[in-house]
Order: C-alpha cells, then sequence, then structure tokens
C-alpha cells in the first residue's frame, strides 16, 4: 500500500494513477492532518509525501512520525526544495527527495526500493 | 292703178286719217286739261307751260313766247326745246324772229333755225283778243308744219293760254288793287293810333300832376314840421295836420285868429321886435321861438323859417308862410351833454390818484384837481394861472423840456412822456405823463390837458423785475455756456484730456488767472496734482501730495465742502503757505471737492485769483454744478480705463491660458467672440465672429454629431454644458479644445450661453505623454510584481507539468501490460489535458499582466478576478507560510473598468501584505481578502494582514511615488494603485488594525464615474 500526500490535486492524482499503473495500491491525501487522522500510517508501506504543504509541511509529518516510531519509508517529492531540506530529509531516514518534475523511473525504483525493505 | 289699189289707197289714207283724228283729239283733251291746271297761275308760269305742252305734243324744234304782262312793265320772252336742249336763249331767239313777227302774219313762214339746224317753219299765233296779251311761235323742221290738224291744235291751244293769262291779268290786278286798298287802310290807322298816344300821353301827363298833387298836399298835411299860411295882416290861413296836432288843435277847432296865439306868451314880444322887422326888411327870418300848446299850455321850442309868398309874376308879396320844427328832443338832448359835462367835471375834480389839470395854450395852469393838489401838493390857489414848468426837475428845466413837449403836443396832438417830476415839498416823484392839446372846432390851439401819475413804485417794481430778468438771462447765459462746457467734457476720449478740460472750463467759468486739478490717492490718502495752469515747478513740488486739512484744498477734501479763501493773508489755516502763494502770485483761491456718486473723495479742482475775490453765489453755484458733472465724468472715464485695462489683462490672459470667451445670444443667434478665441479657431478678428453653424463646421467631423447633440440637450435643458472636441482650422491644423457653455437668464428667460474655449491641445499631449509614461510605469510596476512571483509562478507551472509527465508514464504503463487498461489510460490522458491547460492558465494569467495592455474597459465580475488573484499569489503564500481566507459576498455586482488593472491593485495589495508578514514568526501569517457592497453604489475590497503594521505617520505616506519600507523594493506600487482606482473613481487608503497589521481598503463605483482620465489611464 502507497499513500500519497500532496496539496497539489494534479500531482496527486497522476502519482496515484503511475503508482497503481505498476500493480501496487494506492491511497492519496491532501493534507498531513488527513493522512494522520487515517489509519494509513499504521499500514501504509510507502509514502510520497511533498515537502510543501498547508499548515503542517511534509518535513513535520516525517518528524511526527519518527518521534511515534512509525517507520514508514518516505520518498519527497517538491517543486521548490531546498538542500537543506533535502538534507534533513535523507537525515531523518527518507528514502528518496525527487524534485518536481521528476521521472517516472526515479520515483517508481524509490518505491521498489522502499517497499524492498 | 286698179280700183282695188284705189280703195285700198282710200281706205288707207282714211285710216291715217282718222289715226290722225284721235290723235289730234287727244292733244286737244290734254291742252283742255292743262287748261285747267293752269288756273290760277301767274302768266310766266302760263306760258311756260304752254311752250312745253306744244313743243312736245307738235314735236317742234322750239316754241317762243312774249307776254305782255302789263303795259307799263316790258314783255316777259321765254323759249323751250325739245329735253335735253337747252341751246336756245329767249331773247336771241325773240330777236331772230322779229323781222317776221313785225309783219302782220298770220301763215306761216320759213327761216333759218337760230340753233344751225337747215331751215325750219314757224308758226305764230297771238294771244288775247286784240292780240294785247303777246304772241307765240312755234318752230319745227318739218316743211308742212303746220298741218291742219296742228294748226287747230295750235289754235285751240293760243285761246286756251290767252283764257288763262287773262285770267290771271285779271286776278293780278284784283290783288293789287286790294293791295293799294290795304295800303292806305294802315295809312290812315298808323295817323290814328299817333293821335290816339297823343291823346293818352295828355292824360296820364294830367293823371301824373294830379298825383303829384295828392302827393305834395299829403306831404304838407302829414309833415310833422309846423306848415303855416297866413295872410299879410297876420291872419292865419292854413296850417297842416301836422302842424294842428303840434299845438294841440287836431279836432277840427277854428284857427286861432291871428299868428300871435300860436307864439307863447314869453316870445310874442320878440316876434314883434326881431322877427318882423326882420322879415319885413329882409323878406325871411329864422330862428327859435316857443310855440303854445293850446290843450296842455306849455311852451314847445320851435326852430322857425318864416317868408313872403309872393305872386308870379310881379313879386307882389300876397301871405307870409312858416315851416317850422319842433325841437323839443334837440333840446332835451343839449341838457343831457350839459348834464354829463358837469358830471364829468365833477368826476376830474374828484379823482386822486391822478393829476388831471388844463393848462392854457402859454402853459399856465388854469384848472386843478384834488388829484393834482394830492400829488403835487400845492392847493389850487397856489397853482392857478402859474407855468406848468415848475414841476420839472432843474435838469429838465436846463434842457428847455417843458416847452418841448407843449410844442411837441401842439404839432402832433399828443405827448406821452416818463419822468421825475418835483412835487411842492421839493421832493422827486416818477411820474408818467400825457400832454393832449386842446383845440376848438376852428382848429385854433386853446390850451392843454395834463394827466399825470405817480408811478415811482410801479417803476421800482419794473426796475426790479429787470434786474431778475437781467439776472435770468445771465443765469441762462451761464447754464448755456455750462452746457457747453459739459457737452465738450463729453467729446474727451481719455482721461488725461478730460481733466485738463475740467481745469480749463473751470478757470473759465470763475474768471480765475490760474488753477490745478487734483485726484485723491486712497493709498496715500493724498490729493495729487494731475493738471494744472499757470503754476511754476516750486508751487508744484510745494503741493505735489497734498494730506488732508493742508491748505485750501487739504482742508476742503477734510470738510468734504468747498472751501473759498477771499484773501489768503487773512485767512490763519492758510498762513504757513502764504509764501509759496505769493511766489505763485495768488491772493485768492477756491478749492471745491469732486466726489463720487457715491460721495467719496475722488478730487479736487482749485482755481487761483491774483487779486482778492470771492466768486459769486452764482458763479459758485455753477461750479458746483460743473463740479458734479467733472466727477462724473472723470469717474466714469477712470471706470473705462479700468475697465479697458481689466480687459486688456483677460485679453492677455485669455492669450497666455490659451482660452477665449464666447458669448452667443439665443434668441438672435449672434455669435461674440473674443481675440483668443479667434486666435485659436485661427481666424482674423476683422473678418468678425461666424455664425453658430459656421463655427459648428470648424469642429472635426467625427466629434461634431456629439458636440451637436450636447449643445442641444444643453439648449433643451437650458443647462450648463462641457465638452472636449477636436476643431480643425483653415489651415487642417487639429486642435483638441475644452468648451464651457453656461446658461444666462434675464428674468428667468435664456437669453445667452457665455462659454470659454480652451486650446488643450498641448496640456492634452503632454498628459498623453504622462498616461504613456504612467502605463509603461504600471506595466513595469506589475512586472516587477510579477518578478517577485517568479518562484511561486514556477511552481505553480512546474505542478501540473510534473503531473502531466506522470500521468503519461502512467498511461504508458497502463497501456503496456498484457491487459492493457484503458479506462485508466483515458482518465490519465483527460488529466494530461487538464494539467496541460492548467499551466497554459498561468502562463495566460502572467501574460496579461506583463504585457503592455492598452485601456480596456469592460463590465467585469469582481469576484472572479479577485480568485483569479488569490490562484496568482496562492503558491507564494504558501511558500511563505502564509495563511490566506477569503471573504467575498456571493451576489457582488457587476463592475465596470479596467480588469487587469484592478488585478494589479489587489495583487500589489496582497504581495504587500505577504511581505509584511515575512518578518512574523511568532504569530500566524494571515491574510484575509474581503469583498461586499459597502453602499449602494459601492463595493469595497479590503487585504488585512498580520504583519508589522504602518506607522499612523506613514498611513498616508506609503500612497508617495518612491516611498517604500522593503529593501529592494521601488516604492511605486502604492503610488500607481492609487491613482488606478482613482481613476475608476474610486478610492485606496490603509488603515492599521486594532490587532497587529495594516488593512487596505479600496472601493470601486458599480457606475464608474467617466472622466477624462479614467479614459486616459
Amino acid at each position: 500500500m502507497v499513500s500519497i500526500v500532496d496539496d497539489d490535486e494534479s500531482i496527486r492524482e497522476s502519482v496515484t494513477s503511475l503508482v497503481r499503473s505498476v500493480g501496487y495500491r494506492a491511497e492519496a491525501f491532501a493534507t498531513a492532518e488527513e493522512f494522520l487522522l487515517s489509519n494509513h500510517p499504521g499500514t501504509a508501506d510507502c509514502l510520497i509525501l511533498d515537502v510543501c504543504l498547508p499548515r503542517t509541511s511534509g518535513l513535520d509529518l516525517q518528524r511526527q512520525l519518527v518521534s511515534c516510531d512509525c517507520r514508514i519509508p518516505i520518498i519527497f517529492i517538491t517543486a521548490h526544495g531546498t538542500d537543506e531540506a533535502r538534507v534533513q530529509a535523507i537525515n531523518d531516514g527518507a528514502v528518496e527527495f525527487l524534485f518536481k518534475p521528476f521521472s517516472e523511473l526515479a520515483l517508481l525504483s524509490a518505491v521498489h526500493a522502499a517497499l524492498k525493505v | 292703178m286698179d280700183l282695188s289699189n284705189t280703195i285700198h289707197m282710200d281706205t288707207q289714207a282714211l285710216d291715217d286719217d282718222i289715226q290722225r283724228l284721235q290723235s289730234c283729239m287727244n292733244d286737244l283733251i290734254s291742252i283742255q286739261a292743262f287748261a285747267a291746271i293752269w288756273s290760277g297761275q301767274k302768266p310766266p308760269q302760263i306760258a311756260a307751260a304752254l311752250l312745253e305742252l306744244l313743243v312736245r305734243m307738235l314735236r317742234l324744234e322750239f316754241a317762243y313766247s312774249r307776254i305782255c304782262d302789263s303795259s307799263d312793265e316790258l314783255p316777259t320772252e321765254l323759249v323751250r326745246q325739245p329735253l335735253p336742249r337747252r341751246d336756245l336763249q329767249a331773247h336771241a331767239v325773240g330777236l331772230t324772229l322779229e323781222p317776221s313777227l313785225s309783219r302782220d302774219r298770220v301763215n306761216p313762214f320759213v327761216m333759218a333755225s337760230p340753233s344751225g339746224n337747215g331751215d325750219i317753219s314757224v308758226a305764230v299765233f297771238r294771244l288775247g283778243l286784240l292780240d294785247e296779251m303777246g304772241i307765240v311761235a312755234a318752230a319745227c323742221q318739218r316743211p308742212d308744219f303746220p298741218t291742219d290738224t296742228e294748226k287747230l291744235l295750235l289754235r285751240v291751244a293760243g285761246n286756251q293760254a290767252a283764257i288763262a293769262l287773262q285770267e290771271a291779268r285779271r286776278l293780278d290786278e284784283q290783288k293789287r288793287a286790294a293791295a293799294e286798298l290795304e295800303q292806305r287802310v294802315q295809312q290812315r290807322t298808323r295817323q290814328l293810333t299817333a293821335v290816339n298816344l297823343e291823346l293818352r300821353k295828355e292824360i296820364l301827363q294830367r293823371h301824373q300832376a294830379e298825383a303829384e298833387q295828392r302827393k305834395f298836399s299829403s306831404l304838407v298835411a302829414y309833415s310833422s314840421d309846423f306848415i303855416g299860411i297866413a295872410s299879410l295882416e297876420g291872419k292865419p290861413l292854413f296850417v297842416n295836420r301836422g302842424g294842428q296836432q303840434m299845438v294841440g288843435l287836431d279836432r277840427g277847432e277854428e284857427l286861432p285868429r291871428t299868428i300871435f296865439e300860436y307864439i307863447a306868451e314869453e316870445d310874442r314880444r320878440k316876434v314883434q321886435q326881431e322877427m318882423m322887422p326882420i322879415l319885413e326888411r329882409d323878406g325871411h327870418w329864422s330862428g327859435e321861438l316857443r310855440f303854445h300848446h293850446f290843450k296842455a299850455g306849455e311852451s314847445i321850442p320851435m326852430l322857425m323859417q318864416v317868408f313872403f309868398i309872393k305872386e308870379q309874376p310881379g313879386d307882389r308879396r300876397v301871405a307870409m308862410a312858416t315851416i317850422s320844427r319842433d325841437i323839443s328832443a334837440r333840446k332835451r338832448a343839449e341838457q343831457v351833454l350839459r348834464d354829463s359835462e358837469e358830471r364829468f367835471r365833477l368826476m376830474v375834480e374828484g379823482i386822486k390818484d391822478y393829476a388831471i389839470y388844463l393848462l392854457d395854450s402859454e402853459g399856465r395852469v388854469t384848472s386843478w384837481n384834488a388829484g393834482a393838489e394830492r400829488l403835487k401838493g400845492y392847493t389850487e390857489e397856489e397853482v392857478l394861472g402859474r407855468h406848468f414848468s415848475k414841476f420839472y426837475t432843474s435838469e429838465e428845466l436846463a434842457e428847455c423840456k417843458p416847452q418841448e413837449h407843449l410844442d411837441l403836443a401842439a404839432a402832433v396832438g399828443r405827448v406821452e412822456t416818463q419822468g421825475w417830476r418835483v412835487r411842492k415839498d421839493g421832493t422827486r416823484f416818477w411820474a408818467d405823463v400825457l400832454i393832449t392839446a386842446l383845440r376848438n372846432q376852428q382848429g385854433k390851439l386853446i390850451g392843454f390837458s395834463k394827466l399825470t401819475r405817480d408811478v415811482t413804485e410801479r417803476r421800482k417794481a419794473e426796475e426790479e423785475l429787470r434786474a431778475l430778468k437781467d439776472q435770468l438771462a445771465a443765469e441762462l447765459a451761464a447754464m448755456t455756456r455750462l452746457h457747453e462746457l459739459s457737452t465738450r467734457l463729453l467729446a474727451s476720449t481719455e482721461l488725461q484730456p478730460l481733466l485738463e478740460e475740467v481745469l480749463d472750463a473751470m478757470i473759465a467759468l470763475l474768471n480765475a488767472d490760474f488753477g490745478n486739478v487734483q485726484l485723491y490717492n486712497p493709498k496715500t490718502q493724498a490729493l495729487e496734482v494731475v493738471a494744472q495752469r499757470g503754476f511754476g515747478q516750486e508751487f508744484l513740488d510745494y503741493f505735489r501730495s497734498t494730506q488732508e486739512g493742508t491748505g485750501s484744498c487739504g482742508t476742503a477734501l477734510l470738510r468734504g465742502e468747498r472751501i473759498v479763501l477771499e484773501d489768503v493773508r487773512t485767512d490763519p489755516s492758510f498762513a504757513p503757505h502764504l509764501e509759496i502763494a505769493a511766489a505763485a502770485g495768488f491772493l485768492a483761491v477756491q478749492s471745491t471737492p469732486l466726489l463720487t456718486r457715491s460721495g467719496e473723495p475722488l478730487g479736487m479742482i482749485s482755481t487761483h485769483f491774483r487779486k482778492t475775490h470771492r466768486p459769486s453765489e452764482l458763479e459758485l453755484r455753477f461750479t458746483d454744478l460743473y463740479a458734479r458733472q467733472a466727477a462724473e465724468m472723470i469717474e466714469r472715464k477712470r471706470s473705462e480705463e479700468n475697465l479697458h485695462r481689466s480687459q486688456t489683462y483677460l485679453a492677455e490672459a485669455q492669450r497666455i491660458s490659451q482660452t477665449g470667451s464666447w458669448v452667443w445670444n439665443v434668441s438672435t443667434g449672434e455669435l461674440f467672440w473674443s481675440d483668443e478665441q479667434f486666435r485659436i479657431f485661427g481666424l482674423d478678428p476683422d473678418w468678425g465672429p461666424p455664425s453658430l453653424s459656421a463655427a459648428l463646421q470648424f469642429i472635426h467631423p467625427d466629434d461634431r454629431p456629439d458636440v451637436q447633440q450636447l449643445l442641444e440637450k444643453a439648449l433643451r435643458e437650458t443647462s450648463h454644458s462641457e465638452w472636449d472636441c477636436r476643431i480643425v482650422t483653415l489651415k487642417g491644423d487639429i486642435k483638441i479644445v475644452h468648451t464651457t457653455a453656461h446658461p444666462v437668464f434675464t428674468l428667468g428667460i435664456l437669453t445667452e450661453y457665455v462659454g470659454t474655449t480652451m486650446d488643450i491641445t498641448a496640456r492634452r499631449q503632454a498628459e498623453d505623454a504622462l498616461h504613456e509614461a504612467r502605463e509603461e510605469l504600471t506595466r513595469v510596476s506589475r512586472a516587477v510584481t510579477i518578478g517577485e512571483l517568479t518562484a511561486s509562478i514556477a511552481h505553480e507551472v512546474n505542478q501540473p507539468l510534473a503531473a502531466v509527465v506522470t500521468n503519461g508514464n502512467a498511461g504508458l504503463r497502463w497501456l503496456a501490460g498484457d491487459a492493457p487498461n484503458l479506462d485508466e489510460a483515458r482518465q490519465a490522458l483527460r488529466r494530461i489535458i487538464r494539467d496541460g491547460n492548467r499551466a497554459s492558465d498561468v502562463i495566460a494569467k502572467i501574460r496579461l499582466l506583463v504585457q503592455k495592455a492598452g485601456t480596456a474597459k469592460e463590465e467585469f465580475d469582481l469576484k472572479e478576478t479577485i480568485a483569479e488573484t488569490i490562484t496568482l499569489a496562492q503558491a507564494e503564500m504558501r511558500r511563505r507560510d502564509v495563511a490566506l481566507s477569503t471573504a467575498v459576498s456571493d451576489d457582488l455586482p457587476a463592475v465596470m473598468g479596467d480588469r487587469v488593472q484592478l488585478q494589479q491593485v489587489m495583487l500589489n495589495l496582497i504581495m504587500n501584505g505577504i511581505d509584511a508578514m515575512s518578518e512574523v514568526s511568532n504569530r500566524p501569517r494571515e491574510l484575509l481578502v474581503t469583498a461586499a457592497q459597502d453602499l449602494p453604489d459601492k463595493i469595497r475590497v479590503s487585504v488585512r494582514d498580520s504583519g508589522s503594521g504602518i506607522e499612523p505617520q506613514n498611513l498616508t505616506r506609503v500612497f508617495e511615488a518612491f516611498y517604500t519600507t522593503k529593501p529592494y523594493g521601488i516604492g511605486i506600487g502604492l503610488s500607481i494603485s492609487r491613482s488606478i482606482i482613482e481613476a475608476h473613481g474610486g478610492q485606496l487608503w490603509a488603515v492599521q488594525n486594532e490587532g497587529p497589521g495594516a488593512t487596505f481598503h479600496f472601493t470601486v463605483p458599480i457606475q464608474p464615474v467617466v472622466s477624462a482620465e479614467a479614459h486616459q489611464l
């Protein structure tokens, strides 16, 4: 099961479709809060997370998941991410940090990798 | 010849004979018939008829007759020929026949035809028993003439004619005898008539004489005079009826025995002593005597004529007679006259107002009335017999006036004169005198009447009247002069010549030697000399500027009334100026203030006199009048000059401001243009203003309909109107003008439009340049704002692009499997299209904001515009961690305006809000965008942030250009935003929040005001 959190609907839908096209199940959320309130934090095998989200950002969500020992492999996607953010994300255990627009192979490889872990 | 032939011949002859006899019978009957016609005719007519009958009947060459009418007359000759021949003369024929006639011939004879037709046979027969009536000759060309029948016919005709002639002669004689008788009777009748006439005349004369006699008798009888005849012894023989009635003896009484009884007793002696001796001596007497009235017993005054009646011839006195007339009426009239004269005398004596007295021919007083005594003081006793010259003055006596007056009166009948006369007490009085010469019936001068009246009082009154008249004449002359001078004032076109004219006139009016005019300067409150005559520089310097109370003019100014200094040396107030007066050479002065109509001081006219002098009241009065007029003229002229100056300034101002003015008379259509108006339209003022329709032709054809519509609307609503339009001058230059038209009402009726035309071409060009610059600046500003958004915008574009790529890959994968999932692939493709459009939209919006868009006014939905703007800024807000909330009414009405510009303003405010919160870390960064219909006609849009806020002193400064608090800002965003909003007829302002941050509000009218600037922005 792959969870996707992105406030941009287009990204949300396209990524969901791509993930599903290779045979995985996918579920999408527009905000961090939405994701947290679902049961997915416990069941998700991979989280594709947008860095910039309203209110709780992607990085904050990562920190929150780490702090509660929820070790879901996270793949960050961002439109205007910074190197500092990337470093912070990787340090905190992120599988991949991709800049939009990203290649499908990069995303799918990251998803495969995450699911193998 | 056989028998038959003979018989035949006999028969033939017989027939001829019968025919001849029948013809002859016919002719005889004709003759008989003629004879009947001849009856009563005169012999020549009978002869003529006979001849004509014979010529015709017997076919004669001619017939001739000689008729002896009476023994004492010449025979009448006649000749007739067959008609129409008339070549024979009766007397010539008679002479031709005469030799044959003288013989006692009874048979016919042959002779040569008098008309040259060969021989003719002539038969002659005589008329009357004794041939005494004449002869008839019938001539025929036939040789057998006359045949027996013709002889018979001639004879019968001759007899018939003779009978007729005889008858005619008899009748003629009868007529002659009757005429003679008639003549005798008439002669006798005339004689008798004459005698009769004479007799009648005599009778008439006798009748006339008798009538005369009767008339005379009646005349005498009914005469009102007393006509009487008496014997030489004095016994009355006859007294006419009038006379008898006069003395009361009209009842048939017997005449008195002597004539003395007719005379009143008192006059009988006069008869004996005077009348009778003179009568005896002269044969007649005339005189007055009184008769005795036998009935009434009174005396009748009579005028008597007494004379003797003498016998003719011989001259012997046979009686005496009198014709006397009653003169009682005359006597009474004489008495009335005497009474009247007496009354007149008493009246004259009683008249007191007139001295009426008589002088003898030498001039001595002969009568004296009460009036004379009262007037001259002499009593009658004192003056009678004295010469009238004693009433004359010594001066007139020296000139022999008394005698002169008498001589003149004697010569021409009367003298009327006036002069001083002397009373008894020596006092004088002015006398009106009438001297009339008195002459007797023979024309001899017998004296003079003199009538004198004291007219001293009247003379005095007359003198006063004359003086008054002279004064009036003088005043009239002065008025006339004043009028002339005033008229000349009107001719002065400028102030200075007018002042000189006023001064000259005043000097002339007052007969002054010199003078000056001063005008009052309200600033210095002093009088300043503006015109002068006869003063030197020293005086002018001294009195150049005179304060109130200084000198005569200053005093007059102070008091507001005229000052007259008769002698400046004696006037204490003038003491300080005596030296300068002496130098100037005057001793007297008058100063008359010139006042405006409202009584304000205008100036002063002073006139100066070399000698001590005080102008007369009349002169001063006219001075006042003239001064008033002069003041008015000066005031008017000053106003005119001020007006002229104002007009000049106005023209200059119009020229500088390139503003022309015009007046359009609504009723006459007349158009007045100022010079600048002409200049703006490129027309020559000398041509005069065009008509309104001509003026409209100068308007650019594209603008003309609009202007005409505006004008019509303004006229219809009589309202104020303004417009901008282009005009095309004659040279083809295009100018932009701003025109105002303002209605002017007189008594509530629109009479005129006054207006201005301002050439705003240059301004408009400058405005256009400014507008372009501002437009450019606005665009730059937008670009800057967009630049600030680049990162966010990149994100906004990247997002859909990333989605597109991902969807593409996903799609491929959905198709690449063993069992391609077409449905998923289709959905992926749809999303690709959607996201591609989304990216394209963003790019389009940005291009719209950045491109140099022209002015575009449109009706648009503000709510939608706000949403779009937010879309542009949303990524930035996310990036900058700004929470946006919006509160936009659903029912916002559409607004009219420039969508892009309003979007720019909103974006600018949102970006400012985001920037203002960049330093905020201790509280949420919140941006609230609201929009609502705040007022019925306005929508208010507010952008509230929770940033650092604005210092109160900077709340207005933030809108100034190039004011900024941002490290990289250029400070034009808010300035441009405000101008955009104001151009839309709205307002933009900032307020400090009660909590943190600030709020920017702007309003947009739902029906935006259309202004020139809105067009330009």
